[in-house]
C-alpha cells in the first residue's frame, strides 16, 4: 500500500518533467523562427510557393519515375520469392515468408509515400488566386502537371491491384475483390488466427505512433498558421482525424465488451 | 509466453507436411510454420485441432513451462 502511493507522486513529477521539457524545446523553436522570420522569408508560405512553383511540373515527374522503378523493382522481387513458396522446405520457407512481407511492405510504402508527394507538390504550388492571374504558358504548365498526377494515380492503382493479386495467386485461400467496398472486411475474413493477431499488433502499433504524432502536429500546424499563415483548415484536419480515430477505438473497445453481455 | 511444443515430430510421424497440416487445420502453412517455432502460441480451437489431428492428446503436444526467474 505504501508502495502504491508512493508512485502516484513520481508518474506526475515526471510528466511535470517532461511538460517542462517540451516547453524548454518550443521556446528553442520559437527563438530560431523568430529569427528566421525577422531575417528571412517575410511572407511565409506565398513566398516559398513561388519559388517551387516553376519546378512542380519536373518533380512530379521525377516522383512518377522513381516510383514506378522502385514499384517495379520490388513487384519482380515480390514474384520471384513467391514464385519458390510452395515447394519450399520448412526453413527456406521461414525466410521466403519474412521476404514475401519485406517487400509487399516495400513496394506499399513507395505507392503511398509517391501518393502523399504528389498531392503535397500540387497543392503546395498551385491555388485558386495564381490562377486567375496565370499566363497561358503557366496554365499549361499546371495543365501538363495535373494530367501527370492522374498517371501516376492510375498506376498506383495498378500496383496495388497487381501487388492484391500476387498474394491471392501465391496464397489462394484468400478473398476480396478490390473493386468491392467489402474487400477488407473479406481479406480479413480469410485470414486465420495468427495472420489476424499479426494485424492487430501492427494496427495498435500504427494507433500508439499516429496518437503521439497527430498530437505534435495539432500543436505544429496551430504555430505553421500563427506564423506563417497556412490556413486554419490544416489544424481542423489534423483536429478531427485525431478525434475520429480516438473515438473509432474507444467505441470499438466499448462496442466488444458490450457484445460479451448481448446488450 | 513459456509454451514448448512438439508439433514438428508428431507431423514428421504422420508423414505430412506443413501445408497439409495447415490444410487439414483450416489455417495457412505460415501459421503452422510460427507454431513449431515457438513463435505463435494457437488458440485452444486451433491446438485441440492439431491435436485432433495428431491423434495425441493437447498436452502430448503443447506443454507449458514457468521461468524459475
Amino acid at each position: 500500500m505504501k508502495e502504491k502511493q508512493g508512485n502516484k507522486p513520481n508518474s506526475y513529477g515526471k510528466l511535470m518533467k517532461r511538460m517542462l521539457i517540451y516547453l524548454g524545446i518550443g521556446g528553442v523553436c520559437g527563438f530560431f523562427v523568430g529569427i528566421f522570420m525577422t531575417f528571412g522569408v517575410k511572407n511565409g508560405m506565398s513566398d516559398l510557393s513561388d519559388l517551387v512553383r516553376p519546378l512542380a511540373l519536373p518533380i512530379i515527374a521525377v516522383i512518377f519515375v522513381v516510383s514506378i522503378v522502385l514499384m517495379e523493382f520490388y513487384s519482380r522481387k515480390l514474384k520471384d520469392t513467391m514464385k519458390h513458396l510452395e515447394e519450399a522446405e520448412d526453413e527456406q520457407y521461414e525466410v521466403l515468408s519474412y521476404e514475401e512481407e519485406k517487400y509487399g511492405a516495400m513496394l506499399m510504402n513507395c505507392n503511398v509515400i509517391s501518393q502523399v508527394c504528389d498531392f503535397i507538390v500540387l497543392s503546395f504550388t498551385f491555388s485558386r488566386s495564381w490562377l486567375e492571374e496565370a499566363s497561358g504558358k503557366e496554365l499549361a504548365g499546371f495543365l501538363a502537371a495535373c494530367v501527370l498526377f492522374c498517371i501516376n494515380f492510375f498506376l498506383y492503382g495498378y500496383y496495388q491491384m497487381r501487388y492484391v493479386k500476387m498474394v491471392q495467386a501465391a496464397h489462394p485461400e484468400k478473398r476480396g475483390d478490390m473493386n468491392s467496398k467489402n474487400f477488407q472486411k473479406d481479406w480479413m475474413a480469410s485470414c486465420d488466427e495468427a495472420e489476424k493477431e499479426m494485424v492487430y499488433q501492427s494496427a495498435y502499433k500504427a494507433y500508439t505512433a499516429l496518437g503521439k504524432m497527430l498530437q505534435i502536429l495539432l500543436c505544429a500546424t496551430m504555430l505553421l498558421h500563427l506564423v506563417f499563415h497556412t490556413g486554419i483548415l490544416a489544424v481542423i484536419v489534423v483536429g478531427v482525424v485525431y478525434l475520429t480515430m480516438t473515438l473509432t477505438y474507444n467505441r470499438s473497445c466499448v462496442s466488444l465488451q458490450k457484445a460479451k453481455l448481448n446488450l | 509466453m513459456p509454451l514448448y511444443n512438439q508439433l514438428k515430430e508428431y507431423r514428421s510421424k504422420l508423414g505430412i507436411n506443413q501445408t497439409d497440416l495447415g490444410k487439414m487445420a483450416g489455417v495457412s502453412r505460415q501459421t503452422i510454420s510460427l507454431i513449431e517455432r515457438g513463435d505463435y502460441s494457437p488458440s485452444v480451437t486451433l491446438a485441440l485441432k492439431l491435436a485432433k489431428i495428431c491423434e495425441v492428446k493437447v498436452e502430448d503436444i503443447f506443454q507449458y513451462e514457468e521461468d524459475e526467474s
